[in-house]
């Protein structure tokens, strides 16, 4: 069986560990621990990694990483980089700098990027429209990157499930 | 981030003990579970904030392994290198847990070095249960 390996990241909060979770046929490994930054309103936060894993139907296995978001903990960034396949990047339209957000990870993953595939899922697009998808996409587009760049839920299963089918998608076409 | 002064000081009167009781010491930092220092000691003071950072993923994914393999609740995580060890203590406490961390270099000793680390996590565990919790 081909076995291979899907990583997520993005900003604290942007949901990466609520997207795996929504889609993991097994029980997740987290590290969570309680949140100490008064500037991130929630109580748990991931500091090492998430781990997950879905078979698709057509038979194909992803084992599914998700990154710790915040900057000081980049250092696990090309660690968990290793042996992906494609890179999900996520982001909370309702943070302070979406646009900064998606600048920060496409920078911080460019190898991962530049040798795989990567899409973007925007969150929170509903209550907060701006920056749209098409500014996100220039914002891309201004740091030399070009990926499909949709609106996502990522509490919904089939959300996340059609993020994994437009990155397949993107490896499709670049073989 | 918020972290009430006493649990400051608590903990670097922690770190000032273990750093002056072990030789061989290079830094001894204690930071929250989320990787925020609030006490160290250290060398090379620019090194504080990775290893905090650094020391809470090790910690966290530890503990993980621990969950996953049944073995119960995180107590240490030693790493050997080619010249030092680095050696990664949880400081249990249910409303302020920590972590606290200690770089040794080639003159180190791993069992004194344990020792000491095992008797500043229980003092250190025994201050913080009598102080406020975060952000209070």
């Amino acid at each position: 069986m081909i076995e291979r390996k899907l990583l997520f990241t993005g900003a604290t909060g942007a949901g990466k560990t609520t997207a795996i979770a929504a889609i993991s046929e097994t029980k997740m490994v987290r590290t969570d621990v309680p949140n100490s930054d008064p500037t991130v309103s929630k109580a748990l936060t991931t500091v090492g990694l998430d781990y997950g894993e879905i078979t698709l139907d057509n038979g194909e296995k992803f084992r599914l990483f998700g990154t710790p978001g915040q900057q000081r903990f980049a250092f696990t960034w090309p660690i968990l980089s290793r042996g992906a396949i494609g890179l999900i990047i996520l982001i909370d339209n309702s943070a302070a700098d979406p646009l900064a957000d998606i600048v920060t990870y496409a920078r911080g993953f460019q190898p991962l990027i530049e040798s795989a595939a990567c899409v973007v899922g925007v969150g929170r697009l509903e209550t907060h429209v701006r920056p749209s998808l098409d500014d996100h996409s220039r914002t891309l587009a201004s740091v030399g990157l070009l990926c499909p760049i949709i609106p996502v839920d990522v509490r919904q299963k089939a959300d996340v499930l059609l993020l994994i089918d437009i990155l397949l998608t993107q490896l499709e076409n670049k073989r | 981030m918020i972290v009430h002064p006493n649990i400051r000081s608590a903990a670097q009167q922690s770190v000032e003990t273990l750093f002056s009781a072990v030789a061989g010491t290079m830094s001894v930092v204690a930071s929250t579970a989320d990787g925020f220092a609030i006490a160290s000691r250290t060398t090379d003071p620019a090194q504080t904030n990775r290893i905090a950072a650094m020391s809470s993923s090790i910690a966290a994914i530890g503990a993980v392994a621990g969950a996953e393999t049944l073995l119960g609740q995180l107590k240490c995580v030693t790493v050997e290198f080619d010249t030092g060890i680095l050696v990664v203590m949880e400081v249990p406490d249910i409303r302020n847990p920590l972590v606290l961390t200690l770089v040794l270099d080639q003159r180190g000793l791993l069992g004194n070095a344990l020792f000491h680390c095992k008797q500043t996590v229980k003092q250190l565990a025994d201050s913080l249960a009598a102080l406020p919790r975060f952000g209070a």
